[in-house]
């Protein structure tokens, strides 16, 4: 391997990582994958699947001064207790700094297979509504693809990751390789077939997910058996995750070397090339450069974003690869807690069986030509779900105690649905992270630190997705609807991305149209860092799809010698 | 219901859609860093629990409060969980339904005939707010009047029963219908055939 230590690097071993890993090993190429979270066994590792609430600590109930001291930040998250808490960042031990009147919420694991152990599994993918999008209204640089250039990208993942859903055929959210698609419930199809009479141009359709209803032919993956509670981890490998699909594709190559408690500090840059990648071992804090002939950043949208910042040299003093000034800014997420819910009578016969882990999807049906006419630009779409009270729920709304009551709750309460707007989020110069002048971490690298405020077209749109949530709740029969905003900051629906955006022109953007930095052609950056827009629907498709490309993209070129 | 809780709920597209965990009711979100007093509760405080906790979840057909542990349950979180002030809320509410049964009938609250003993903790129920009966039932759900940490001794000690019970083993798979892996989803499935809710 001439002088280097291996053929390619990848840092970040999560969605995307697990991706850049297993694509490069399969193309041949030696692969050291740097991880800065603690190793994870897939199975052994998953302590809290299936684990009764009578056998936890408190019964579910949060350790609220272990979480307020030391997860503050991650325990705001629903996938955050007791059975998963081994998998997420602990916060006082790995800060950051927000701006308190612009704030941002960064949601992270600390483990290897990063997000993909805790993520809600949702995928759609993009249009040409999405990718044009920048171009027709004027905010942000253009993209540098269209939706024919990802197109086969897409089938590839969707094929070896699994993807459950149904097909529609519309233009705004196209259709995918799907598995068999997982059923609405009995509410749900009362309110979609309502809300297909009353509101033609709108559809709800079971969530597309990335779960196996059926087995895939190239994998010993087993199917979903309606546990729930996804994010514990899947020992049966149900749900994609790197540990259950990408890094067991990887290691069968036997071209990768993975290494936990790594955590990248910097990447070093010489003469047009990066010529090293700088670890801190977490544990023992001793210090370690490897050389490869193409580097692979996929340590998601902020960690990507944070090595390159500190990676400041002569050549580029303001950030590796950074001679648009774009890195860092152009921060994205998507409105969130957003939405309405409403009680519906009737139905009382029936009572679902099983835990689904996913929910109902209404794909987005405004601007659909692009533009502004529905008093703001691009749009958004629903997910929710229908669902009768539990006993928690029931045990608050009845008075009173003893048999009656009890026997009143053996029973479930009244059917609810709910609809909460997920939201597309402009690209703004002044959403930015960087790094903080003084403060630093643990291993003496320089905390991020974010300021982000929603503009006025994300809370227009917000607002919009509230009301047409209650709307549709209205009109499909439900007697009491509530609307509720938790206002939730940037960062808080775990969509972040854009800060090393793609691009057609080097002075506005960091990454051409196959996510190699436009400075530095042996560098990659194909995380949620790259995105030039945000669309409204749930990210890490893309970014796998974007992954996959990149690496069929830098692997000719290197056979081609321009590597 | 505070912007955090929602925003917890919001990230649920899961079968429990809606409910407000019990967390919050229980969570007063202040005074986090005083020190739980540590130690056991007294015996007499203990045995009003026992009793209240056996009004609020009798056995019936199935194991009530004491047979699934509830009271130890209780226990726990009082002394060990719950922050100084919404201890002090429910170490005083044991007290005074004590000081009441002694001053109405001159006996300890444990002492008193069942039918007493129930005539006290009935008379601790809130009203309601027209809001709060059956109707708007999802405003109270969601927008309760009040901050967490002023929930009344009555909610908390229900609340508290209803969670310990639940979610034991007892709770669990005697009351409830413990599945833990269905093996499939069926949205068409009909309550008479179990005639219960399931665990969640
Ligand atoms: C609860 C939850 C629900 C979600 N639901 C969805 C959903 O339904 N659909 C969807 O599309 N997305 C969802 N997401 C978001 C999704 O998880 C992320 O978009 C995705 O994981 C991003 O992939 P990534 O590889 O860029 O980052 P990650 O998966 O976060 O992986 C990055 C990895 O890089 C490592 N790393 C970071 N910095 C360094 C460094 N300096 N050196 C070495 N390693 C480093 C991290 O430890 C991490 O393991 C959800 C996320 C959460 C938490």
């Amino acid at each position: 391997m001439d002088n280097y230590d291996f053929d390619a690097i990848v840092v970040g071993s999560g969605i995307s990582g697990g991706w850049a890993a297993k694509e490069l090993c399969e193309k041949g190429l030696k692969t050291l994958v740097l991880e800065r979270g603690r190793p994870l066994e897939h199975g052994a590792g998953y302590t809290g699947e299936h684990q009764p609430t009578w056998e936890t600590e408190v019964r579910g109930l949060p350790l609220r001064d272990l979480y307020n001291d030391e997860y503050e930040i991650q325990s705001t998250s629903y996938a955050f207790n007791e059975t998963t808490r081994h998998f997420w960042n602990n916060d006082s031990n790995n800060p950051y700094d927000w701006d308190p009147q612009h704030p941002w919420h960064w949601v992270r694991a600390d483990v290897v297979g990063g997000r993909s152990l805790l993520w809600a599994r949702q995928v759609y993918r993009w249009s040409d509504l999405d990718f044009a999008a920048n171009k027709l209204d004027g905010h942000g640089c253009d993209w540098p693809i269209r939706y024919a250039d990802i197109a086969p990208w897409y089938s590839h993942v969707e094929k070896f990751i699994g993807v459950s859903g149904q097909k529609l055929g519309l233009a705004q959210l196209p259709d995918g390789e799907f598995l068999k698609p997982m059923e609405l419930n009995v509410l749900e199809r009362h309110v979609a077939a309502r809300i297909a009479e009353e509101f033609p141009e709108r559809v709800m359709t079971i969530g597309r997910v990335a779960i196996l209803t059926e087995p895939l032919p190239h994998s010993d993956r087993g199917t979903c058996h309606y546990c729930g509670p996804c994010h514990r981890g899947c020992s049966v490998g149900a749900y994609f995750s790197s540990l259950s699909s990408t890094l067991p594709a990887a290691t069968a190559t036997g071209n990768m070397t993975l290494r936990a408690n790594a955590v990248v500090e910097g990447l070093d840059y010489e003469a047009g090339r990066i010529t090293g990648v700088r670890v801190i071992d977490t544990e023992t804090r001793e210090r370690q450069t490897y050389t490869s002939k193409v580097v692979f950043l996929c340590a998601s949208t902020v960690g990507s974003t944070q090595i390159l910042l500190n990676s400041a040299s002569d050549a580029f003093p303001n950030g590796l690869a950074n001679t648009s000034g774009a890195l860092g800014r152009y921060l994205m997420d998507h409105t969130y807690a957003v939405g309405a819910m409403g009680v519906f009578p009737g139905f009382e016969k029936y009572y679902p069986m099983g835990a689904r882990p996913n929910g109902a999807y209404i794909p987005r049906y405004q601007n659909l030509e692009g533009g502004d006419e529905a008093g703001f630009y691009r749009g958004y779409g629903f997910q929710g779900g229908a669902a009768r009270m539990n006993w928690q729920t029931m045990a608050r709304l009845t008075p009173g105690f003893g048999a009656e009551f009890k026997n009143s709750l053996r029973t479930p309460g009244p059917w609810t649905m709910r609809l909460g707007g997920f939201g597309e989020c402009l690209p703004y110069e002044d959403n930015y992270l960087d790094l903080h002048p003084t403060k630093k971490d643990r291993f003496g690298i320089p905390q991020a630190r974010f300021r982000f405020t929603w503009h006025d077209n994300e809370i227009r749109l917000r607002d919009a997705s509230k009301a047409d949530a209650a709307r549709m709740l209205r009109a499909a029969g439900a007697v009491s609807v509530t609307e509720y905003d938790a206002q939730a900051p940037g960062g808080a629906a775990i969509h972040e991305m854009g800060t090393a955006r793609m691009g057609r022109d080097p002075a506005d953007s960091v990454l051409n149209a196959f996510n190699q930095a436009h400075d530095v052609a042996n560098l990659f950056v194909t995380d949620g860092s790259a995105m030039t827009s945000s669309a409204c629907v749930n990210p890490s498709i893309t970014y796998m799809a974007l992954t996959a490309r990149a690496v069929d993209y830098a692997t000719t070129q290197m056979s081609e010698g321009a590597i | 219901m505070d912007r955090r809780e929602i925003l917890k709920a919001a990230g649920v597209l899961l079968g429990v859609a809606i409910s407000p965990s019990c967390s919050r009711a229980l969570e007063s979100g202040e005074d986090l860093n005083a020190a739980p007093a540590s130690g056991e509760l007294s015996a007499d405080a203990q045995r009003i629990i026992e009793v209240l906790a056996d009004l609020i979840i009798p056995e019936t057909d199935t194991p009530g409060a004491i047979e699934a542990g509830v009271p130890q349950f209780i226990q726990q979180i009082v002394m060990d969980w719950y922050t100084a002030a919404e201890r002090t809320i429910f170490l005083d509410g044991l007290a005074a339904l004590d000081a009441t049964s002694r001053s109405n009938w001159s006996l300890s609250f444990v002492e008193l005939e069942p039918a007493q003993q129930a005539q006290l903790l009935a008379a601790l129920e809130p009203v309601r707010g027209p809001q709060e009966q059956g109707g708007d039932a999802l405003t109270a759900i969601f927008m309760p009047a009040g901050a967490a940490g002023e929930i009344p001794f009555y909610l908390k000690l229900k609340e508290l029963t209803v969670l310990g019970y639940y979610t034991s083993e007892i709770g669990s798979t005697q009351e409830l219908v413990y599945l833990p892996v269905p093996g499939r989803y069926d949205g068409d499935f009909e309550l008479a055939e179990i005639g219960r809710q399931w665990t969640t």
